[in-house]
């Protein structure tokens, strides 16, 4: 059988896994940063009425 | 999702060392073009090894000095260094499959590999249930420090047994024609691996934001929701 295959499976495994978690994190980064500036909204709200 | 410089900088440099993997590195006379999976297989241990170095360092560190960024290096080195390792042990399953007829074999090199994989598994998910960060912090350096110990035993089991799998690939034992193939995937892929690292510290650090705020929010009277 041909070496192809095995070559190419090895190769597409590897730029899937890296690119799936490369996109998982930069998202939850994303997600993260929102959640910091919304909560830092609800944070200044929250002095603002103190005040 | 937008790709800042850096992302694209190891996005290119990652793309054009395995160019030279598939295409531009020759066929190796004995195993043909499956010898092109070491191209991905070793970057992917000697960054893995990397990543539990660097949770290693960190690990002492945070033991030593206490320091939060310390800790939360560490545990994004450790995601990092689980990805990689089980990208190798999948690796090396397809490798070994045309080459020994065999997806797994209870070898020294790949068995040690395997242990280390379910070490920093075990990290991850004891940070995962422990919720007081101060006590998850001390236990995970704890591991961590214990769990690195396991690198120089996966590297050496090649020498210190007699095992099916071959002896480690490097640029001092690999061919001239396939040294730089190596060279630059191995670059490649550490600069990959540090990128991943730094972008999951990142999170870390902003979640960790986070909870201080709503801990701030929840003592100052405020709803947590």
């Amino acid at each position: 059988m041909s070496d192809w295959p095995w070559v190419l499976a090895s190769f597409a495994l590897t730029w899937v896994v890296l690119a799936v978690y490369a996109v998982r994190v930069n998202r939850r980064l994303a997600r993260a940063r929102k959640d910091l500036t919304a909560e830092k909204n609800r944070s200044n709200d929250l002095l603002e009425k103190e005040i | 999702m937008k790709l800042g410089p850096a992302g694209a900088f190891v996005l290119v440099v990652f793309v054009a060392a395995q160019v030279v993997g598939v295409v531009i590195s020759p066929a190796e006379a004995g195993m043909g073009h499956l010898q092109k999976i070491m191209y991905v297989h070793v970057p992917a241990a000697w960054s893995a090894f990397l990543a539990f170095g660097l949770v290693f360092v960190m690990s002492i560190a945070y033991l030593l000095r206490r320091k939060e960024s310390h800790d939360l290096l560490a545990a994004s080195a450790a995601e990092v260094g689980v990805v990689l390792t089980g990208l190798t042990l999948a690796l090396g399953s397809i490798w070994g499959r045309p080459t020994w007829g065999v997806w797994w074999t209870w070898d020294p090199r790949l068995t040690s590999t395997a242990v280390l994989f379910v070490i920093f598994v075990g990290y991850l998910a004891l940070r995962a249930f422990v919720e007081d960060p101060q006590q998850r912090a001390r236990w995970a350096a704890a591991v961590g420090v214990l769990g690195f110990l396991n690198v120089p035993i996966v590297y050496m089991s090649v020498r210190w047994w007699r095992t099916l799998h071959q002896p480690s690939s490097s640029p001092a034992t690999v061919d001239a024609p396939y040294v730089w193939g190596l060279r630059i995937n191995a670059v490649a892929f550490a600069i990959l691996a540090g990128y991943l690292i730094w972008r999951r510290y990142q999170v870390a650090r902003v979640e960790r934001d986070v909870e201080e705020l709503e801990e701030e929010r929840a003592l100052a009277g405020g709803s947590l929701v």
